[in-house]
């Protein structure tokens, strides 16, 4: 993969991009939840609390109401009448007898409406001094039955009744089967007390249901809500109520003391209140709150299953994970699009450096935006184009100047033999050689030609390794042209058309420079129309250049020779030595403007010389 | 031959020396010729030259204008012109050097076409002696 794999800069920017966006996302996200779940934790705590709470009260005045009422009642003159009318027929007829039938069903109907007014009643009972049961509404199975029996001794009923004996005071049984009956029960027992004497007691079997309805309301607790009591026993803990889910667990589940489950129940009936997670008697793990209940001396404990109450929680949290992930996926794009973006074009340029630097200054970068890096791309376009163009002058000065050291020793060294062969043809000519032999003499014209010849090559090579850098002065180019005119009479069958710049500025130029490439223009223009013709010199200010054209109606430069016309040692002529343009090529570049041509086969050639109006070099 | 001329000429091209000769022989000097320092040295010592015409540079040897210090040395008021090619730096400072020096300031510059060198000699010797 290019993108981490080999780039640094965009590696980098992608990087810093995904710290800087991502980890504040991820900050925030994690703050939120976790002030959104320890709220939730808190509310869910105090919810817990409330219920508890309110269930502690509710049982309380559930338990007190039904005491204050067995209390009332037991002082009542009914019941006290009853009670000693019902004893003295118990002990004195029995059960079996009309007498105490005759009272059993009078009292029966009497005290029917305790029932109705209670409605966890289940059935009274009246225990005498003795510990007879001398009277049952129900008459069930320990009606007529004395609580030291073994039928009904080690019974809840018989444990209260010798306790309310000692106390005098009104109070509650264990919760806990109830053999007579085969049930659960509970029994609350006061003392009756007749003019100066204790007669005995009075019970009430309290139905499970006041517990269980009681416990069974799980308003504003969720579906897996749970209120439950139990008692702590033989070293067990002994569910009272029955479960949500089971309605037979009361008094039939049963957990160690010490074990792993119900640990908050444990709790409880030991006599702690408290808070917490812990795990319940399936073993599941809930929110629990957990206290004691005196009266009954039992636990209560108020939960939820964690995975219900904490539900919104987790809820939230996976929404936060997935709006988190998408969140980050988003990022990521957006962070490997902008490293891209920033890091590409710099990779291009760096690319492109890289190429140019190598060499190849035809390179190109490709970027079009419309923005800095554009126009960065489009500078370094130019630079290299600049580069391009500084290195190509640099190349041909270069070559101009190895020519010119060449072209200096080799015309330093032809000029002695040619010398010598001059001064052997004068010296013919001194002793009249061809005077009288045609034959020699054309052969020494040929020869003192060709010496002639050679000179001017030699002239010309030497002109050319002796340019010397320019000497500016202030000159007028409409001027020099007027003074080459008058130099170059020669050519009587060509017309010269001039068509001048009137306000020409006078510039700053080596004058003998300038003359010499506007005469080596004008004549080359000259000689190339060998049948006559016209030549038109234009002289003109455009802009920050003065453009000077001679323009020849001769015979054309055909077009493949035209890209090399400027360069040395080349020509089309033959007497040319191919160094005339080069060297006005050089004279007109060391004035830091420039020479091109045109040319048009038949019709003729447009040489155009711009020169700066200011001096840049 | 009373009140003819005496030229010498120097140069290491020994045939450049010979054709200059023949042709300034033929206008009706009497020309020497000289091709190193040490000969050029010994004709002076043995003859009064009317004009001396040394080429500046004589390869392996010394250079025209040394030989021109000691040549006044050994008849001071010799005349003599320097010929040369248009050389190096080094060349232009020998030139100076050379005026400095009492040379003549008519240098000839290579090539040198035979008219020039006649018409210097011709100026400097006051006219040709045997017409040509």
């Amino acid at each position: 993969m290019k993108f981490l794999g080999r780039h640094k800069l965009s590696r980098q920017i992608f990087i810093y991009s995904v710290i800087i966006s991502v980890l504040p996302l991820l900050l925030t996200a994690a703050a939120s939840y976790n002030i959104f779940s320890r709220s939730s934790q808190a509310g869910i705590r105090d919810k817990l609390i409330a219920i508890s709470d309110g269930k502690d009260a509710l049982l309380d005045e559930l338990l007190s109401s039904i005491s204050a009422f067995i209390v009332e009642r037991a002082s009542g003159p009914t019941p006290v009448a009853a009670f000693e009318k019902l004893s003295t027929a118990f002990k004195v007829s029995g059960i079996e007898s009309q007498d105490y039938k005759l009272l059993d069903s009078f009292y029966k109907k009497a005290f029917q409406k305790y029932l109705d007014v209670n409605d966890y009643i289940y059935d009274m009972l009246f225990i005498s001094n003795e510990g007879d049961i001398i009277f049952s509404l129900k008459h069930e199975r320990d009606f007529g039955a004395n609580i030291n029996d073994p039928l009904l001794k080690g019974t809840i009923l018989t444990g209260l009744i010798n306790s309310v004996k000692i106390s005098l005071s009104p109070a509650f049984s264990d919760f806990d089967f109830y053999p007579l009956s085969d049930k659960p029960a509970l029994f609350v027992a006061t003392p009756v007390f007749g003019k100066d004497r204790l007669l005995g007691e009075m019970a009430f079997r309290i139905k499970p249901e006041a517990l269980n309805n009681f416990a069974q309301n799980y308003i504003g607790l969720g579906k897996t809500g749970e209120i439950l009591l139990a008692k702590g026993s033989g070293g067990e803990v002994i569910y009272t109520t029955p479960f949500r889910f089971k309605r037979d667990a009361a008094l039939a589940h049963k957990i160690k003391i010490g074990s792993s489950a119900a640990m908050g129940m444990q709790r409880a009936v030991m006599g702690m209140t408290g808070i917490g997670l812990v795990q319940d008697y399936r073993g599941e793990t809930v929110i629990a709150r957990w206290q004691y209940v005196p009266q009954l001396r039992w636990g209560m404990i108020v939960k939820e299953d964690k995975y219900e109450a904490f539900g919104p929680i987790y809820q939230l949290r996976n929404v936060y994970i997935m709006i988190s992930f998408l969140l980050i996926g988003l990022l990521l794009w957006a962070a490997f699009v902008i490293s891209r973006r920033i890091a590409d074009p710099i990779e291009t340029i760096h690319e492109g450096l890289r190429i140019i630097g190598g060499g190849n200054l035809d390179h190109k970068l490709e970027i079009s935006r419309d923005d800095e890096i554009g126009e960065l791309s489009r500078m370094f376009n130019l630079m290299a184009k600049d580069l391009k163009e500084s290195r190509e002058r640099l190349v041909w000065s270069e070559r101009l100047a190895a020519l010119g050291k060449l072209a200096g020793f080799v015309s330093h060294e032809l000029r002695n033999p040619l010398g010598v062969m001059k001064n052997i043809l004068y010296y013919f000519n001194m002793l009249e050689l061809g005077k009288d032999n045609a034959e020699v003499k054309e052969n020494l014209d040929m020869l003192s030609a060709e010496i002639e010849k050679s000179d001017r090559i030699i002239g010309d090579l030497l002109e050319f390794s002796r340019i010397k850098k320019p000497i500016f002065h202030p000159g007028n180019i409409n001027m020099i042209i007027n003074e080459i005119l008058n130099r170059l009479t020669n050519y009587p069958n060509i017309e010269v058309v001039k068509e001048f710049e009137r306000d020409m500025p006078d510039i700053d130029i080596d004058a003998l420079h300038i003359h010499q490439v506007f005469y080596n223009l004008a004549k080359n223009g000259m000689e190339a129309m060998g049948g006559g013709g016209t030549l038109t010199i234009r002289t003109a200010l455009e802009g920050d250049f003065i453009e000077v054209s001679f323009s020849d109606t001769g015979i054309g430069i055909p077009s493949e020779n035209l890209g090399k016309i400027f360069e040395p040692l080349f020509s089309t002529k033959v007497k040319g030595t191919g160094l005339g343009l080069a060297i006005c090529n050089m004279l007109v570049s060391g004035h830091g403007g420039s020479i091109e041509v045109k040319s048009e086969m038949g019709k003729g050639t447009t040489f155009t010389v711009r020169l700066p109006v200011k001096r840049t070099i | 031959m009373a009140g003819e001329i005496n030229l010498l000429i120097v140069d290491d091209d020994v045939n450049q020396c010979k054709t200059l000769k023949n042709i300034l022989d033929k206008k009706g000097y009497l020309t020497y010729t000289a091709s190193g320092s040490e000969e050029t040295l010994r004709l002076v010592r043995e003859k009064a030259f009317d004009l001396v015409i040394i080429d500046l540079i004589l390869k392996g040897d010394k250079n025209g204008v040394e030989i021109f210090k000691e040549m006044k040395k050994i008849r001071p008021g010799i005349k003599a012109v320097l010929f040369t090619g248009y050389g190096p730096e080094e060349e232009t400072r020998l030139l100076h050097e050379a005026i400095e020096e009492g040379m003549l300031d008519d240098i000839l510059r290579k090539p040198i076409w035979p008219e020039e060198i006649i018409n210097t000699v011709e100026k400097y010797t006051g006219g040709e002696k045997n017409g040509y």
